[in-house]
């Protein structure tokens, strides 16, 4: 018995280290597809708050050209507006039309924290539930995606990039509508796509979009462009990779969009069949 | 007593501060270099430490840097190891008359090569733990392994040049 104490007493390091390390391993592959989620939202809140100050002094340099950036924006949401347009038929209609049904509703929010190093990079934006933001809806910069929500505390929201090997979307040929799935691994500027089936033409330069199939996002916000493909003999799919349409470094403006009849849908969905 | 433990406590968060608001934002040749310059702090623990004391403190600094990459244990396992390390890596480059227990590992103590051998092998044997625990696979080993070998380099190299920083400015401080 003496002896066992002794060994104890002198591997008691060893002993502790393996103990904790077991204790810090579990938690990573225990938490791998949802990295964080076991900080407390206050921790959320807290975090954001520092980064948001930090942020405002890295942003107060860059102004000019996030100024330059908006007015562009601008100048082409200017171009939309009804008054550039002058109804062919001259004859008085009206702009509340009861046809359509609003679908998307975009949140504005800002960036306050954002890498693109890791293997699994977050965006920290300073909206939090308070402005309605919700788990799982999108986040895009310029009809560009950008990634989705992960966890929400009253005032930020951390949102998983498109650099994180979590990441995943449903994405389609623009020209073609043929539907693939974008995945990414590891490079800041580029992602991948599989699953589009080697009938199927594709070409260097072809546009990749959206396909709001995934309640992410909506249809045909830019995703990239096709950067290389190739077909390999062992595989039923192109082996694609994405040129990605955002700037990930420069991030700093986006919208957060949610679907407003997401419940519906997926009640529906999931409902079970009646016999 | 009282003063070294506060001054640890201090460098430590510190040292954690610098690494959320500044050097985790540095993009170094388009991401091959990501200093992890946190572990400062543990690599500075004066020599008389009690080993479980560096291993619990590697444990709790890693957490700390869990929390600001939004991670859950992959910091705090490569404290950890970095904690259980320090001590044998302190041991295996003892000096033939030991060392003077109340001192720290800085370079004005140790001298340039001794400090860079020491900074060297703890930040490389974190680095690999921390970035093949990250990406979790081999198909890409060797440029993983760059990643490690350049950020390795570069976290020795700013924590190098802070030791210049902080201490040679008050030479009988340690």
């Amino acid at each position: 018995m003496r002896n066992v104490f002794a060994l104890i007493h002198r591997l008691h390091v060893l002993l502790l280290f393996l103990a904790l390390q077991v204790f810090a391993l579990l938690m990573y592959f225990r938490s791998a597809n949802y990295p964080g989620s076991v900080w407390l939202n206050t921790c959320t809140d807290m975090l954001g708050y520092v980064q948001e100050r930090r942020t405002r002094v890295a942003e107060y340099l860059r102004l000019s050209e996030i100024n330059e950036e908006l007015s562009v924006q601008n100048a082409a949401l200017r171009e939309q507006l009804a008054a550039n347009y002058t109804a062919v038929n001259g004859e008085a209609f009206t702009f509340n039309d009861t046809t359509y049904l609003k679908d998307w509703q975009y949140r504005p929010a800002r960036a306050v924290n954002n890498s693109v190093m890791t293997q699994a990079n977050f965006i920290t934006l300073n909206k939090g539930s308070l402005a309605g933001i919700r788990e799982d809806m999108g986040v895009i910069a310029d009809n560009r995606i950008v990634g989705k929500v992960l966890k929400v505390s009253p005032h930020y929201a951390v949102a998983m990039s498109v650099l994180h090997n979590e990441f995943t979307a449903s994405v389609k040929l623009k020209d073609t509508g043929v539907l693939g799935t974008l995945f990414w691994d590891g490079s800041p500027e580029y992602a991948k796509v599989d699953d589009i089936p080697r009938d199927y033409r594709v070409t260097v330069g072809d546009t990749l979009i959206t396909t709001g199939f995934s309640n992410n996002f909506p249809a045909g916000c830019l995703v990239g462009t096709i950067y290389t493909h190739e077909a390999l003999p062992e595989k039923p799919s192109h082996s694609i990779v994405v040129k990605l349409a955002t700037n990930f470094r420069a991030v700093s403006y986006v919208d957060v969009v949610g679907k407003i009849h997401r419940e519906e849908q997926e009640t529906l969905e999931t409902a079970p069949q009646q016999e | 007593m009282a003063q070294v433990i506060l001054r640890n406590i201090i460098r430590i968060l510190f040292v954690l501060l610098l690494q959320a608001l500044v050097v985790s934002r540095m993009e170094l040749l388009d991401g091959m270099v990501l200093p992890w310059i946190y572990i400062f702090g543990i690599l500075m623990l004066p020599f008389n430490t009690p080993p479980w004391l560096v291993l619990v403190t590697g444990g709790a600094v890693g957490l700390c840097a869990d929390f600001f990459t939004h991670m859950t244990g992959l910091h705090m396992s490569a404290g950890l190891f970095l904690g259980f390390m320090q001590p044998r890596i302190q041991r295996l480059l003892a000096p033939r008359e030991g060392y003077d227990p109340t001192a720290g590992p800085t370079v004005q103590h140790m001298g340039l090569a001794w400090y860079a051998t020491y900074a060297s092998i703890l930040t490389l044997s974190h680095h690999l733990w921390l970035f093949y625990l990250e990406v979790f696979r081999f198909s890409d080993f060797f440029l993983t392994l760059l990643r490690v070998l350049m950020s390795t380099a570069g976290t020795v190299l700013l924590m190098t040049i802070g030791q210049y920083l902080i201490y040679t400015s008050k030479a009988s401080d340690r």
